[in-house]
């Protein structure tokens, strides 16, 4: 059996999970184990196993799982909530540490997306990303997490990561980079524009007030996100439900001609749309949740969507060779492979993906000469 | 007897399983599986202390058995939970 045989049966229980709408259970008559099994595996390759947990749950007992894949999607389901509950616990006692050293920061996406899910829970956890937007404040930061000892990662362009206890954080200097410099340029003037005027939404978690984007840029920077890790190995589909799940939730209050100038003005309308219709057609999601006109449907939306399916949680999971384990090798790897996926999607936004590779190219030269002269 | 906290309890099919957790990480060691009326009495004396003549008039109003029968059963499950360390 082939993983892609499973992929109707995997989308059909999203689907029903995201949309809140029963099954359709005629598809699952006859299901074998030995399918259900790759079925399973498969949701955490997608990053996906609570709300497959939740798709099962809605199904009869007659077309359920074998017991011992039930309870294992149970308890994947239990151990997401445990992770997302201790996660949630870091924040709110970061904010309270940062409040008090007067070091506000802005929650990135994670928790922060994690909020329009049917069952906030049930999103699977990542890391927490922190942008400290005055300036001083990232370096001021970055002694703080030296001094409590917490174990530094390298440094990268836009943050550095730290482990608190099982909890991954990574300090952000920057929202977001993108190689195109004339496009960053007016992604930084945004993100200066916000912070300058602390134009913030507030959320809660765990009754704890927590700064996060604005919508309207949120939902550019989501997307800007998911196209980066896209462009260069791939996304899964949590970062799929991510930008859908906050669209559908927000669509209301984004101003559509806004958005689509803005999105035109960043050269990612097409790529947009691209993605629109593949979320459109696979996971039944309405048209009238994007803050754009969809446009003609095209094929590479099934070419973006099989991308997606079949390389996993950021593309991870793609089938031929894998990443060498040695640091050069792996590089090595990591570049060809972005250079090869260049000329397949070049044309849903060539002046990005064209120029990508000679970006990761030069970024990591730039990296390896600071290494050195540390 | 008190239940302890970080538990929690799912249904498959007709079956329930008791899941135990250390509030961090779902504990995969801790599975008790369940019927549906030992789920009923964790259910509601979740947050409370309770005594096994409790749970056994629990389950005479429930569903209507006779005292014995219900002391037994209760007994029986309080053994079970205490064993697998659900209940201190």
């Amino acid at each position: 059996m082939n993983r892609s045989d499973i992929y109707p049966l995997f989308l059909e229980l999203l689907v029903s999970a995201i949309r809140n709408r029963p099954v359709k259970e005629s598809l699952f008559e006859n299901v074998s184990e030995e399918t259900w099994s790759l079925l399973v595996r498969y949701a955490g390759i997608q990053r996906v196993n609570a709300l497959i947990a939740d798709g099962v749950a809605k199904l009869p007992e007659v077309y359920a799982p074998p017991r011992s894949l039930a309870v294992l999607l149970l308890l994947h389901a239990e151990k997401i909530e445990a992770a997302n509950r201790e996660l949630n616990r870091v924040l709110t006692e970061i904010v309270h540490e940062h409040e008090a050293a007067d070091l506000p920061f802005v929650l990135l996406k994670g928790q922060g997306n994690a909020l329009y899910y049917p069952n906030p829970l049930h999103r699977t956890p990542g890391d927490l990303d922190l942008y400290f937007y005055r300036q001083g404040d990232y370096e001021r930061a970055k002694k703080q997490v030296i001094e409590k000892r917490y174990p530094l990662e390298e440094e990268s362009i836009k943050h550095q990561g730290y482990n608190r206890g099982a909890v991954h954080i990574e300090n952000h200097k920057t929202v977001e980079v993108v190689h195109l410099k004339k496009i960053d340029k007016k992604l930084q003037r945004k993100v200066k524009e916000i912070t300058d005027k602390e134009n913030f939404e507030i959320i809660r978690i765990n009754e704890t007030p927590i700064r996060v984007l604005p919508i309207e840029f949120n939902a550019l920077y989501l997307f800007i996100h998911l196209f980066h890790h896209f462009v260069y190995f791939g996304v899964g589909m949590r970062q799929i439900c991510d930008w859908v799940l906050y669209l559908s939730a927000r669509h209301a209050e984004i101003d559509k001609k806004k958005f689509t100038e803005t999105a035109l003005e960043f050269h990612l309308l097409r790529p947009m749309r691209v993605f629109a219709h593949a979320t459109v057609k696979y996971l039944e999601m309405p048209p009238e949740i994007f803050p754009f006109e969809l446009g003609e449907y095209t094929p590479y939306s099934d070419l973006v969507m099989n991308d997606i399916l079949d390389g996993g949680h950021f593309g991870f999971y793609h089938s031929g060779k894998k990443r060498p384990a040695g640091k050069w090798s792996g590089r090595w790897f990591s570049f060809r492979h972005a250079v090869q996926r260049s000329w397949v999607y070049a044309s849903i936004a060539p002046s990005y993906i064209f120029t990508m590779p000679i970006y990761k190219f030069s970024t990591r030269l730039k990296l390896t000469l600071k290494d050195f002269r540390c | 007897m008190k239940i302890k906290k970080n538990i929690s309890i799912r249904k498959i099919g007709d079956e329930y399983l008791l899941i135990l957790n250390d509030g961090k990480n779902a504990d995969y060691t801790r599975v008790v599986s369940m019927n549906g009326s030992a789920a009923f009495l964790l259910q509601q004396t979740a947050n409370e202390e309770f005594t096994v003549d409790q749970w056994a008039a629990l389950l005479v109003e429930k569903y209507e058995i006779d005292y014995g029968q219900a002391s037994v059963d209760a007994e029986a499950l309080a053994e079970k939970l205490c064993r697998a360390g659900v209940v201190a």
